[in-house]
């Protein structure tokens, strides 16, 4: 068997690349990746000013909205029973601030300029670890570069979980593109959410082994939502 | 990089190119696409390459992302890989010529998880805890795919098979 394997790929055409190719290909998206920072740093501060300064406040009733400065100091306990609109901001903001950054400003939307999706896009990366602080030190997986033309950003990670380990993947994908094919990959953990812009985001968690649970499962729901109003 | 690294990755690519883009083809059996998967494989190694300094670990790291690649592009839209009864007909070839073709044909009818369990099996030659680690699953799983895959490929081929497991 191994002998019939290996006469099928007896006869290989030429390669249809060197070692310069390989090593530009890196250079420039070694390139690109410098640049695009840039970016992705300007867009996490504003986003995580956005969650430090800003509080929106929904009235219960859904009739009147508060805006309110958050707490810069520690929150004290703030004890039980419902409170009145008008009470002290920080309180209210305290109760409103959401566990992600709030947004502010227009969503992120589509990458432009692009010749091929970059699966480490690292304005995505910028918004993933803002939303969810906990994979801001996790390491990009190996991932190729086929190119698929279009606005998409992607984001894939090789996470830590506590005693699980995975491959986490943030793939956005812009208005009117098709979506990645995700559903019903037996073991995954999959979240999508229409994004602001028009898009759709899928956040997709898969174990590393079959044993273990899904890295970040509870977790992927409220990221999907969250990253679903920045882009 | 400096010279160093960059002498060692030329090296490291002259030694292994050939190999991991005949992996390449049997997991995706098109070798424009084997190319293009290869080339962008060794891109990302190129990019990691101070982080991974052990040649077995090299190799390893090389085949994991080529796999998850061809895996990952099998399930996406724009790629997805469609079963048919239909094998194209090779006029005028030889019989080994014909056999290769049967095999390579064969395996693009295979399930992308189950052809990936069989190419790093029986063409890289890994054992069933390499394949495992290569696909980040259990060994349990790798041999109930290698069975399933076994099977798909018995179903296609017929004879044939029996055939090249005793040449084999």
């Amino acid at each position: 068997m191994a002998a019939a394997f290996r006469d099928a790929v007896s006869e290989a055409p030429d390669a249809g690349f060197s070692a310069d190719d390989v090593r530009r290909e890196s250079h420039r998206i070694g390139r690109r990746n410098r640049m695009l920072v840039t970016g992705g740093v300007a867009a996490a501060a504003i986003v995580l000013a956005g969650g430090v300064t800003t509080g929106v406040v929904l009235a219960r009733d859904g009739q009147t909205t508060t805006s309110a400065a958050a707490p810069a100091a520690p929150a004290q306990d703030s004890g039980s029973g419902a409170r009145e609109l008008g009470a002290p901001a920080p309180d209210l903001a305290r109760e409103a601030v959401p566990s992600a950054p709030t947004p502010v400003g227009a969503p992120l939307g589509p990458a432009v300029g692009q010749d091929c999706v970059n699966p480490q896009d690292p304005q995505l990366r910028a918004l993933v670890d803002a939303a969810l602080p906990a994979l801001a030190t996790a390491q990009e997986a190996p991932t190729t570069m086929i190119c698929r033309q279009g606005g998409g950003r992607e984001v894939h990670l090789q996470v830590v979980d506590g005693q699980l380990t995975g491959l986490f993947s943030v793939v956005y994908t812009a208005p009117g593109e098709e979506p990645s094919q995700t559903a019903g990959a037996v073991g995954w953990v999959v979240e999508e959410r229409p994004t602001a812009s028009g898009g759709l985001v899928t956040v997709t968690s898969r174990p590393e082994s079959d044993s273990g649970g899904v890295p970040f499962a509870a977790q992927i729901p409220d990221l999907a939502t969250t990253l679903a109003t920045h882009l | 990089m400096d010279d160093a690294d960059e002498q060692a990755f030329a090296e490291y690519f002259r030694a292994r190119r050939d190999t991991v883009r005949r992996t390449a083809f049997l997991l995706c059996g098109d070798w424009h696409r084997a190319d293009d998967h290869a080339q962008s494989a060794f891109v990302a190694l190129h990019r990691h390459w101070r982080k991974i300094r052990e040649p077995r670990a090299m190799d390893a790291w090389v085949r994991k992302t080529l796999v998850r690649a061809v895996v990952d592009e099998s399930r996406r839209p724009w790629r997805r890989e469609r079963s048919t009864d239909r094998t194209p007909e090779v006029a005028g070839v030889d019989a080994d010529v014909a056999t290769r073709t049967a095999l390579v044909d064969a395996l693009r009818k295979v399930p992308a998880r189950q052809r990936a369990v069989l190419v790093l099996r029986y063409l890289e030659g890994l054992d069933v805890a390499g394949t495992a680690a290569a696909l980040g699953c259990s060994a349990g799983t790798v041999k109930s795919q290698t069975s399933h895959g076994l099977a798909a490929l018995r179903g296609i081929l017929g004879e044939s098979l029996d055939d090249m497991r005793e040449a084999g």
